[in-house]
């Protein structure tokens, strides 16, 4: 008699997805694995954390790097492993670290096909593997401004757009929208620090010495150090829960994102916080381009700025004008919830992969 | 498979009129892992919970290098884990910490959250306390203890005070979602499936199982089983490795019958586990159940209208040829088990409890979410 094998268990238009990536609360991956599942695919998350631990004190994280060719190595024989034991017709990945070209080859030469959802601005980053995104599939962008890049590098029918979302068992309310009682901040900013966000930022602590500003996210100890910023930097990242509780119980929140890649002279237009902060019930004060005028109404759901004077008469008409902020707020979560939750993302992703890459009959 | 819907917030947001509790959780959370679930139950009650995955901070893989590996940064990752511990505590202005089984946390870091008056929580999943990084003196250090094994109340009792013990049962995992059973009896993948580790005791059953019937389809999933069940008749059915997540509804609900039978008795107080997480997700992703017979389950569920029982290898191979004769008193049955557990015996309502616990206890005021 036949061993025992789980083919037969997926029927006409079931799909059993490996993700190997990263897997935290609020995570693009994580959004987009339980957006995937609200669609009735049968997903297998690979957390790449388990191989190469990513938090740990310098020491252990020392230690680690000395033998990150080791944990390299398993990281991707564990995703052969699970495209095998689970039959996958699918792996995808957010941004795809780590995950070498040979592997990407031998899971095509096993029928599965490789799809990498990115979601930065760039594609140099040191744990991506050079030639990595001739290696899939397809290459789903969550930037506009990479599809013509893409197309002629790889051929219109391997590339498709789909944008950044919102999670929605993470990024929502906690209150009625609009109607906070206790705000803990006047203004706040979330994200890495870099010197093209300092020039805003400093700009607002300058602005309102008598507001309380949190700014929240590494690396802007040492950036903001002896600027008027620094006695407003909280000194830790934040996310998950506390994240949309920030973005919630902050009067305004300022959306920025890194400046020019100096490479590409690529620069973000809109980030996974365009869509965070409305979804938790926040306030957006958004960096203006023409891509997030076409998402929300500027004036009636969000505002934009262009220059430091104009955000800093933007925050102090906000703060000095409640019920304009609040009716807004409610208007831009109508807007944006549920147009632009992760659900909706990977139904999106879907239509694309199912479009391009049939699944396979079940050997069942 | 249809998932169980969690209720968008809307609106009307997510505390109700829940006075919201920050806390901070400290254990893993792989997708369909207790911990994940039972932060998801809380947040529904207006908890924002920061999550601290153990998973993070050590290497877990299976190979000699990466054991080696993982053993020799132990020492660090552990205090790191520790250290972050209290910073995200700290930095969250949390007043809770709970925890999940609780390993490798240490006596000192659950002092210092003490002293930061915060309170400390520890639900307790399995049924010894023989595991690596983790010792039973670790409990007075809680200030509250729930297990899921009602034959340690007494005992954990003796060791810290009957008011620090309660026993909040397992449950099935709400984002694993139900499974739904094929309306055509031919849809069924398997006859029989099995899903758990290897031990002696299971291979005595479900041996018997696969000897009375050459020509059942029958899986068994789980660790540790090619090993075991090499030369026994079971040998054909091992599927050879775990599968876990979403396969569990999947398997459970395209199999005509689902066994559920524990590890046999271990650990240094010779307890045996009478129920388990499998005894409330099999009935709540759609599957038929047949339990090894005991008190708790008879409790649980209506025996033999919801689900059936067996004591002995014999009993199980006669009840496995009764029911396997019958698809639909097999789907009037689990129908009925699926409406018992579906959704008292889930996560989420284990997490409600210990929200109505902790507020009596601190005093913060609930209500409806």
């Amino acid at each position: 008699m036949k061993p025992a094998t789980i083919s037969g268990l997926f029927g006409d238009g079931e799909r059993s997805i490996i993700m190997p990536g990263e897997f935290w609360r609020g995570a693009t991956a994580t959004g987009l694995a339980q957006g995937l599942r609200v669609h009735g695919n049968c997903v297998t998350p690979i957390e790449m954390a388990g191989y190469l631990p990513t938090k740990g004190n310098r020491a252990a994280r020392a230690l680690l790097r000395l033998t990150h060719g080791v944990a390299s190595a398993a990281y991707n024989r564990a995703i052969l492993r699970l495209a095998e034991q689970t039959d996958a017709s699918l792996m995808l990945t957010c941004k795809g670290n780590l995950i070498a070209n040979k592997t990407l080859k031998l899971l095509s030469s096993r029928g599965t096909k490789c799809v990498n959802y990115y979601p930065d601005y760039h594609f140099g980053h040191p744990k991506l593997p050079s030639g990595f995104l001739q290696a899939y599939d397809i290459i789903v962008t969550t930037k506009s401004f990479h599809v013509p890049y893409l197309q002629q590098l790889l051929g219109p029918e391997r590339v498709a757009c789909v944008p950044h979302g919102y999670a929605p068992d993470v990024h929502r309310p906690m209150f009625p929208v609009g109607n906070v009682d206790r705000y803990l901040w006047d203004i706040s900013y979330v994200g890495i620090a870099s010197p093209y966000k300092l020039e805003w930022l400093e700009g607002i602590a300058r602005a309102f010495p008598d507001r309380s500003l949190a700014i929240f996210g590494n690396g802007w100890r040492a950036m903001a150090s002896g600027s008027p910023l620094a006695p407003h930097v909280m000194g830790h990242s934040i996310t998950g829960d506390f994240l949309a509780k920030a973005f919630e119980l902050s009067r305004v929140n300022i959306a920025i994102h890194s400046g020019v890649d100096r490479k590409t002279g690529w620069r973000d237009l809109v980030s996974t916080r365009t869509f965070e902060i409305p979804a938790c019930g926040g306030f957006m004060l958004h960096i203006g381009n023409d891509e997030v005028r076409a998402l929300f109404d500027v004036g009636t759901e969000i505002d934009v700025f262009s220059s430091t004077s104009e955000l800093n008469e933007r925050i102090d008409h906000y703060l000095r004008n409640d019920d304009i902020r609040r009716s807004m707020i409610q208007r831009a979560f109508r807007r944006a919830v549920p147009r632009d939750s992760m659900d909706n993302r990977a139904r999106d992703l879907l239509a694309v992969v199912n479009g391009r890459l049939p699944t396979p009959i079940s050997a069942g | 498979m249809s998932l169980i819907d969690i209720d968008p917030p809307g609106i009307g947001g997510r505390a109700g009129s829940c006075q919201p509790i920050d806390a901070v959780a400290a254990t893993e959370f792989w997708y369909g892992s207790t911990g994940d679930d039972l932060a998801i139950g809380l947040r529904q009650h207006g908890w924002n919970v920061h999550e601290l995955d153990i998973g993070d901070f050590v290497v877990s893989g299976r190979s000699l290098p990466e054991r080696l590996l993982s053993r020799a940064t132990r020492p660090l990752t552990i205090r790191a884990f520790n250290r972050a511990i209290l910073e995200s505590i700290d930095q969250t202005n949390a007043k809770i910490f709970f925890t999940v089984k609780g390993s490798y946390i240490n006596s000192d870091t659950l002092t210092e959250i003490g002293k930061r008056d915060v309170f400390r929580m520890v639900y307790y999943p399995d049924y010894h306390f023989d595991y690596p990084g983790f010792s039973e003196s670790i409990f007075e250090h809680y200030d509250l203890i729930a297990t899921t094994k009602s034959f340690q109340v007494d005992y954990l009792a003796s060791l810290v005070g009957r008011d620090r013990v309660i026993f909040v049962p397992h449950g099935y995992s709400t984002l694993m979602g139900c499974g739904r059973r094929p309306e055509d009896s031919d849809a069924f993948v398997w006859d029989l499936c099995y899903i758990g580790n290897a031990s002696k005791h299971k291979l005595s059953y479900l041996a018997a199982v696969a000897d009375a019937f050459p020509q059942l389809r029958m899986i068994v999933v789980g660790n540790g089983w090619t090993k075991l069940a090499a030369g026994t008749p079971l040998e054909r059915s091992v599927l050879g490795y775990p599968l876990v997540g979403d396969f569990l509804p999947r398997l459970v609900s395209r199999s005509r019958i689902a066994i559920a039978i524990h590890f046999g008795q271990s650990g240094a107080h010779g307890w045996e586990d009478l129920v388990s997480r499998r005894t409330f997700e099999i009935p709540a992703y759609g599957g038929f159940m047949l339990h090894i017979d005991n008190e708790e389950v008879r409790a649980l569920y209506e025996v033999p209208d919801e689900i059936d029982i067996f004591s002995s290898p014999l009993d199980l191979v006669e009840k496995v040829e009764l029911y396997l004769k019958s698809d639909s008193r097999r789907a009037e049955m689990a129908e009925r088990a699926h409406r018992r557990a579906v959704p008292q015996y889930g996560l989420l309502a284990r997490a409600s409890r210990l929200d109505e616990e902790v507020r009596a206890r601190l005093d913060i005021a609930g209500g409806n979410p």
